[in-house]
């Protein structure tokens, strides 16, 4: 019945989408319609205005193919003005084509999507990203080990196991998590898996071969996406250790460091919601987001705190969109960055280069 | 850290676009009240009520999807996707497309809402596309009637107090399906002018406040935090009564300097458009006329004319145009004499309250009291002859803008929005 439901599913959202075609078909169709409207004896002579994104050479490239496709061959020809705008809306790119007459002008369209050309930031410098996984559902944490791999997200627990060097499915637990802003941590040991999401904290057998033994409580608040370990930090969005301080990303928005006693020392602003330590390169440094250049991607940078002041040690990298995880991973740390142009979540593994 | 969109797709009329205010990658913060200001009047809670005030509508459109949700939503780019229907499937027995309906969803007194079946089913006799954008559009909505008569709907806030046309309180759903939105509650003070927004925003009486678009610029440059909108509102001249002919309309068309009000009124904030619909949505406003021809429209009014002119003339932004307007009126023989009561042609905002042009055009049509025009082939058929029928004469669309306190930030759709307390006030 499921299956019957997707499938059906799939149909409808193929039939919606046929209305968005590629430039090919967008000129196919176009000239298809454009010739419906002319007379046996016309032919068209088309000029072009581009008033959308597309690129000027992609242009004259329509401009041409629409040409050809409305090329015919007639004795005495009668030449049609044809004006062929380019332009766009919110769903993607438009061909206008305006047939010009003494008394009338007729106007044909066709609509198309222009293919994506954005890709991954890679590191430039110091550390180094490596894609491990990307799914449509949200990641909330990612555990790599050498032949499988762990991936909890806001569905539940997957394990995937390497085959033939692929990654396949081998088994999964439900786990859904209805929180705007999710979160999810796991953690492992040579048996079992802990699961931490808003409100609840579930073990499961390391091959996920019984169903989840869930608790109440957990690292995350129920509802919320701050985590509370019911100690002195109080509420808060992200905790590490360094150099016998505690840095602790609180819900005002700005990062504090306390002393052993926990005392306050410092506050400043700059960080994101999230960092990690990472533990190489002879130290523990630590990776924390940032806004990046446009609105709509962050990037992450490598720090040390000197004089519990944060002071930057490495290029930002930039990630193919907002960072929603970022967690402490081996000698590492894993992110995962919602991909604005794709909808997808990938889970990156930083490490950090020390020859550079 | 920015949040994770657990819905990823976005409302289909907001579209705002955050002009100031971003920062590094923060986490929202959940808690705490929005306390905002709108000109519009919202009389009704039922979404299936289309207000005949401009101003309603459009707000009506914008926040009521928080309250009451439809079965399908549409996209950034105004593409149907699942949303209290999770699938859709055809029965060609019964003819039918069968809507899925989302398990585990709550109505606002915490009943669940199912649907009998836990399907709906629409009849296929039209094709899928319209009956997706159907269902997306507000009229759609699920409003369950309580016994006490109040609306029950399924959206992340419900309404906590409701004075008709003054004051809306929203309180959020903890058990909405998508997940609590960020926000506590939000208080709307509903018909406050322009001018009365300015001065609460200045005593930190209120959190967000709408700015006329000819102002955008004006709180970017004091470094205020503020949200602009895509152009999502009309400015057009509208008749009533039909005494005005076919000629004379063309004629006051082409006989407005919009160039010069856009540049100088407008602060070049928005577009000069000839059509109903802005180009973001549709691509092809191009296609319709918006050139002062000054010969042209004289000779279109070989003798002098004199029509009533009706504009609010409280509305800051409508009151400089309308004079302007008169000014080139006259210019090719029409005088537009300023009417208190009933007018042969008024000047007025119309809202564009959908991403999809066919919605657009609907609640447009509705505003301009006019038959839906016969079914066309595309929106652009459609839009043409809505002018056609009404005489509407559109002049420009307009962003919409807001400015916003220090501490509000992700000022897109309510349940989005979060309240930073550590920002200073």
């Amino acid at each position: 019945m499921i299956r019957a439901v997707a499938r059906g599913f799939l149909l409808v959202m193929i039939a919606v989408a046929a209305r968005a075609d590629t430039l090919d078909e967008a000129i196919t169709a176009l000239a298809k319609r454009v010739s419906a409207r002319l007379e046996a004896s016309e032919t068209a002579r088309i000029t072009l205005r581009n008033i959308s994104s597309l690129p000027a050479a992609e242009a004259a490239k329509t401009q041409t193919a629409l040409t050809r496709a409305l090329q015919r061959r007639v004795r005495n020809p009668v030449s049609v003005d044809v004006t062929l705008t380019i332009s766009e809306n919110v769903r993607g790119f438009l061909l206008v084509a305006e047939i010009h007459r003494e008394h009338e002008t007729v106007v044909e369209m066709a609509e198309f999507q222009a293919a994506s050309s954005v890709a991954p930031a890679r590191a430039p410098f110091a550390i180094e990203s490596k894609l491990l996984w990307e799914q449509e559902t949200p990641i909330l944490d990612v555990e790599l080990f050498s032949d499988s791999m762990l991936v909890l997200d806001t569905a539940g627990l997957v394990r995937y196991e390497r085959r033939e060097g692929k990654w396949e499915r081998a088994a999964a637990v439900e786990l859904p998590v209805v929180v705007r802003d999710p979160r999810g941590r796991l953690e492992t040991n040579a048996d079992a898996i802990t699961t931490h999401q808003p409100g609840t904290a579930c073990t499961v057998p390391m091959k996920l071969t019984a169903p989840p033994q869930c608790d109440d409580g957990g690292r995350f608040k129920a509802a919320r996406n701050t985590q509370d370990l019911h100690d002195w930090r109080g509420e808060f969005f992200t905790s590490a250790e360094l150099g016998g301080d505690t840095l602790v990303a609180d819900v005002d928005g700005r990062i504090h460091i306390y002393d052993a006693a926990h005392a306050p020392q410092a506050v400043f602003d700059g960080w994101g919601s999230d960092f990690a330590v990472i533990t190489a390169c002879g130290g523990r440094h630590i990776a924390a987001a940032a806004a990046g250049d446009t609105a709509s991607s962050d990037s992450i940078a490598l720090y040390d705190v000197a004089n519990r002041a944060p002071v930057r040690i490495s290029e930002p990298i930039g990630l193919s969109g907002p960072v929603t995880a970022l967690w402490p991973a081996g000698d590492g740390a894993t992110a995962v960055a919602r991909n604005l142009s794709t909808g997808k979540y990938a889970a990156y593994s930083l490490t950090l280069d020390c020859s550079r | 850290m920015r949040r994770t969109a657990l819905r990823s797709i976005a409302a289909a009329n907001a579209v705002l676009a955050l002009a100031a205010g971003l920062e590094a990658a923060r986490r929202p913060r959940y808690g705490g009240e929005l306390r905002v200001e709108v000109r519009a009047a919202i009389t009704s809670l039922d979404p299936a009520v289309v207000p005949e005030d401009p101003a309603a509508l459009g707000a009506q459109r914008q926040w009521m999807p928080s309250v009451f949700e439809t079965l399908v939503s549409l996209d950034d780019h105004g593409r149907p996707q699942p949303w209290l229907a999770t699938s859709w499937t055809h029965d060609t027995t019964r003819k039918a497309w069968i809507f899925q309906a989302r398990k585990n969803v709550k109505l606002h007194d915490g009943s669940t809402w199912s649907p009998p079946g836990g399907a709906i089913a629409v009849p296929d006799d039209r094709p899928i596309e319209q009956i997706l954008r159907e269902l997306a559009g507000a009229r759609s909505a699920v409003v369950v009637k309580a016994e006490d008569g109040s609306l029950l709907g399924t959206g992340p806030f419900r309404i906590a107090r409701w004075e008709a046309g003054k004051l809306a309180m929203l309180a959020a759903h903890d058990q909405y399906w998508g997940g609590r939105p960020f926000l506590d509650s939000i208080r709307i003070q509903m018909g406050r002018s322009l001018t009365d927004q300015a001065s609460d925003f200045q005593i930190g009486k209120t959190d967000a406040v709408e700015i006329a678009a000819r102002d955008l610029r004006a709180p970017k440059q004091r470094g205020t935090a503020m949200a602009s909108s895509q152009p999502t509102e009309m400015v057009a001249l509208t008749f009533d009564g039909g005494r005005v002919t076919a000629p004379t309309r063309q004629a006051l068309a082409l006989s407005i300097d919009r160039t010069a009000i856009f540049n100088v009124l407008l602060q070049k904030q928005g577009e000069i458009s000839g059509a109903l619909l802005p180009r973001w949505l549709t691509g092809y406003s191009f296609l319709f006329p918006a050139e002062r021809d000054l010969v042209k429209a004289k000779q279109l009014v070989p003798a002098p004319q004199a029509l009533t002119f009706g504009y609010d003339r409280q509305d800051a932004v409508i009151r400089p145009i309308a004079e302007r307007i008169a000014v080139n009126a006259s210019e090719s023989g029409i005088t537009l004499r300023p009417s208190a009561g009933g007018a042969d042609v008024r000047l007025v905002r119309l809202p564009v309250t959908a991403s999809d042009p066919w919605l657009a055009l609907q609640d447009l049509t509705a505003l301009l009291k006019v038959a839906p025009p016969a079914p066309a082939a595309n929106s652009y058929e459609a839009e043409k002859a809505l002018i056609d029928s009404s005489g509407v004469i559109p002049l420009f669309h307009l962003p919409r803008g807001w400015m916003l306190s220090s501490k509000v930030r992700n000022w897109s759709r309510f349940e989005e929005v979060w309240l930073d307390g550590g920002a200073a006030q």
